[in-house]
């Protein structure tokens, strides 16, 4: 198994097909499409394949990865949403809704040290994390009580949605005359 | 009054279509900024192939293959994420072909005794019938369908008990929110599994695990009134 | 002062002034007189979690479908429309008003892209909006698609007409705010936060000057109200409450009831409103706010308030609460030195009624106390 990249993330289009490359290398396609044949039957069910006993029903691929997915597991106590409303210097403020109870006047004040390096960029005005805690079970079978936050992560507004948005909002517009103050003014 | 703490836990998102394995790879997923830099690089990679690529990250495993694409993860303290990690991917590449979506959530619980375990697989499958006919059977897998969902949308319910292969003595209930495309399209674009995505999470999930929790009780309890 | 008939709803002639307030949220219903309410805002009920308001019309009596004829979105933070989209769709005779600054293309995308579930629901305010939205399509379709276009709130504009019959007094309610500039500044900040191609996904919170709420004049013969919402004193000639001062077409009365805006802070304070528009000793009624790490009133806007008027009351006192959680998730919590706090706890109700020519009776239900008591 080959652990990671090298320190940089290119956006080189080179690094991604060298990886391709240095794989195709590795599993030949006629080889890699008869490991592939020998999986649990495909495109009939959206039913993950690896349950309760990933070896009965299929040969897996040589290259399964046993990751930290199935050595680790962590189960809830407490989840919340949050919005960030203000921003000090070290610290930020969110509003919490409770997914639980569905209270959403819940505040709290966090430092910046509570954000993984990965999200800091995130924590502006508006921007929205999960916050949970509870138990994790460490890869060698620790329990221990646990809390993350993870900021939520979506992709830019694409012109797409945003012209979907316009048109629904002109269409409701149309419809109930929002905007129309020229004629609510005649009509005094 | 707070549920069972399962002993092992999943959350998986898996779609049917027309994929193009050997573009997901972590350093896609970063430049597209819907994994972290530092995910993306201490990313453990499997496979990066033109029919199948596999990594995973600290909190979910990725699995592409031509005609399916599957996201899952074992901490449930973050599987919102796992929904918008799918829902990230196909608004960038909205037009990808997908038949199925499937949520799918899956716990094994550690049952108390023997005894307790025993008398789940009779409750699910009462033995007389199989008097004189099998020696001492006893229950392997049971799967039961919702085939007309309450929601109005095409797909189906499956939930599947068995002994639990990880914990022993143990129970594994499983739970598959299936949604098909309309029949009159062969494939849809992503707009549909998207909105599914954005508006019945919430709901699908909390289904599953109110399914789970409600039948462990029934066969660990005895109770089926409630 | 804890009201002694609190179920009984109002005379016919007999006009009444209540504010609810949690600790974050605000609403206030007017009795206009002929047995037609008017709400301005939404607060909701922390136990029952349902609209205030609602609450109260069943326990006095009054049916929203038919009593309520004006709902008034004073303006869009969350803090003054909780529950706003529920209210409306009970009061189904009931026009709806908001600021003109939101009768823009911008604000209803800003609705519209918030309706994408970037976050949970009921964080931002917005979707009391949406809900709107929808309740006014579906009564224009329910009447044939024929429009029935919200009221727009702008300064000088009349918003209610009447004649409370019994004793033939004339009832009006008249925006005072927003001013021209202070729409500019509005539309501007609505189009500063609608959403861009290329720009990240986030939710959507206020900023900056409540430039768009609604200021009203509420008058029934020789009762008048100055309804303050979050106007705040801008430092700008022509926009806040200098703009309104400075008008010529604003009303010449003065007012004996003030609710007194932004939660008694010091920028929503304007000393020549104190001397121009309210009437000697005038009852100032307020609710608090706590949140985004800020308490009003402040200790020096309460001593400032009780300065102006010994009658000054609050609808709730300024307290917080951690939310008793299972011990594993405390024990995360305090190790980790953080303490969420609900600041929605309990609800007060400031009451006041009067007939023409008589003083006002104060009632301070639930919660509601005197505010310069808090002081002392």
């Amino acid at each position: 198994m080959i652990r990671g990249l090298s320190s940089t993330i290119a956006q080189d289009d080179t690094l991604q097909n060298q990886l391709v490359a240095q794989f195709e290398r590795q599993y030949p396609s006629e080889r890699m499409k008869a490991f592939l044949g020998q999986d649990a039957p495909k495109g009939t069910t959206a039913r993950a394949v690896d349950e309760n006993n990933p070896s009965e029903d299929r040969q897996p691929p040589l290259f399964r990865v046993t990751s930290n997915v199935t050595e680790q597991m962590a189960i809830a106590l407490q989840r919340w949403e949050g919005m960030v409303t203000t921003i000090k210097e070290d610290t930020f403020v969110a509003r919490l809704k409770d997914l639980s109870t569905d209270i959403a006047e819940e505040e709290v004040e966090m430092t910046m040290r509570d954000v993984s390096d990965d999200d800091k960029d995130l924590v502006q005005i508006g921007a929205i994390f999960y916050w949970s805690i509870g138990y994790e079970t460490t890869a060698t079978r620790q329990v221990k009580r646990t809390s993350i936050i993870k900021f939520r992560r979506l992709p830019a507004w694409s012109a797409h949605e945003l012209n979907t948005i316009k048109k629904r909002a002109a269409e409701a517009a149309m419809a109930i005359g929002w905007g129309a103050q020229d004629e609510v003014a005649k009509a005094g | 009054m707070r549920q069972p703490t399962p002993d092992r836990y999943t959350r998986s998102i898996v779609l049917l279509g027309d994929f193009n394995p050997k573009i997901y790879q972590p350093a896609w997923f970063a430049a597209e900024n819907l994994i972290g830099k530092q995910e993306a690089e201490g990313a453990k990679i499997g496979v990066i192939h033109p029919d199948v690529s596999i990594f995973s990250v600290d909190w979910a495993r990725i699995e592409i293959l031509r005609e399916r694409f599957l996201v899952e993860t074992t901490q449930q303290l973050i599987d919102k994420p796992l929904r918008d990690l799918v829902l990230g991917t196909f608004s960038i590449l909205r037009h990808t072909p997908i038949r199925v979506l499937g949520i799918n959530t899956s716990m094994h619980f550690r049952v108390a005794s023997d005894e307790i375990y025993h008398n789940a697989g009779h409750r699910l499958a009462p033995k007389d019938i199989w008097e004189g006919v099998l020696d001492s059977p006893g229950l392997t897998r049971i799967m039961m369908r919702e085939s007309v969902r309450k929601d109005g949308k095409r797909g189906y319910i499956d939930v599947r008990i068995e002994p639990s292969a990880e914990v022993m003595p143990g129970l594994f209930i499983t739970v598959n929110d299936h949604y098909d495309c309309d029949a009159s399209q062969e494939v849809i674009g992503c707009d549909k599994v998207l909105t599914i995505l954005k508006d019945d999470w919430e709901v699908a999930t909390a289904r599953a695990e109110e399914i789970i929790y409600t039948l462990l009780k029934r066969v660990t309890s005895g109770d089926c009134s409630k | 002062m804890a009201g002694e008939h609190r179920t009984k709803s109002p005379k016919l002639d007999e006009i009444e002034i209540s504010l609810f307030g949690p600790g974050y949220g605000e609403c206030i219903a007017v009795h206009l007189g002929n047995g037609q309410w008017m709400v301005v805002d939404s607060c909701i009920d922390p136990k029952s979690r349902e609209p205030a308001v609602i609450q109260y019309f069943s326990q006095i009596g009054v049916d929203p479908a038919t009593s309520v004829r004006l709902i008034i979105a004073s303006h869009w933070h969350d803090d003054h429309i909780r529950g706003l989209g529920q209210l409306f769709k009970k009061c189904t005779s009931a026009e709806f008003v908001c600021s003109e600054a939101l009768g823009s293309q911008d604000f209803l995308e800003v609705v519209y892209a918030q309706g994408e579930r970037i976050m949970a629901e009921n964080i931002s305010g917005l979707d009391e909006f949406h809900e709107i939205i929808d309740e006014l399509k579906r009564r224009a379709q329910a009447v044939g698609g024929r429009l029935e276009p919200p009221i727009f709130a702008v300064a000088d504009r009349c918003l209610w007409q009447s004649v409370v019959s019994s004793v033939d007094v004339p009832c009006t309610v008249h925006a005072l705010s927003p001013s021209d500039a202070a729409l500019l500044a509005s539309k501007l900040e609505i189009a500063r936060l609608s959403p861009k191609i290329k720009t990240p996904k986030r939710g959507i919170w206020p900023s900056g000057k409540n430039h768009a709420a609604v200021v009203l004049w509420v008058s029934v013969g020789d009762r008048v109200a100055l309804l303050g919402s979050d106007l705040e004193e801008t430092g700008d000639p022509y926009s806040g409450w200098q703009v309104i001062l400075k008008s010529t077409r604003k009303p010449q009365a003065k007012a004996s009831i003030f609710k007194v805006p932004h939660h008694g802070s010091a920028t929503g304070d304007n000393p020549g409103v104190w001397k121009e528009m309210l009437a000697d000793d005038p009852i100032a009624v307020l609710s608090p706010y706590m949140l985004c790490g800020l308490t009003l009133p402040q200790k020096s806007d309460i001593d400032r308030l009780c300065s102006l008027t010994k009658k000054a009351f609050i609808t709730t006192p300024q307290k917080s609460r951690v939310i008793k959680r299972e011990s594993a998730v405390e024990k995360t919590l305090k190790d980790l030195n953080l303490s969420p706090k609900q600041v929605n706890i309990s609800i007060g109700h400031i009451r006041l009624r009067a007939t023409q020519g008589e003083p006002w009776k104060v009632e301070l239900l639930q919660e509601a106390q005197s505010l310069c008591k808090q002081s002392a």
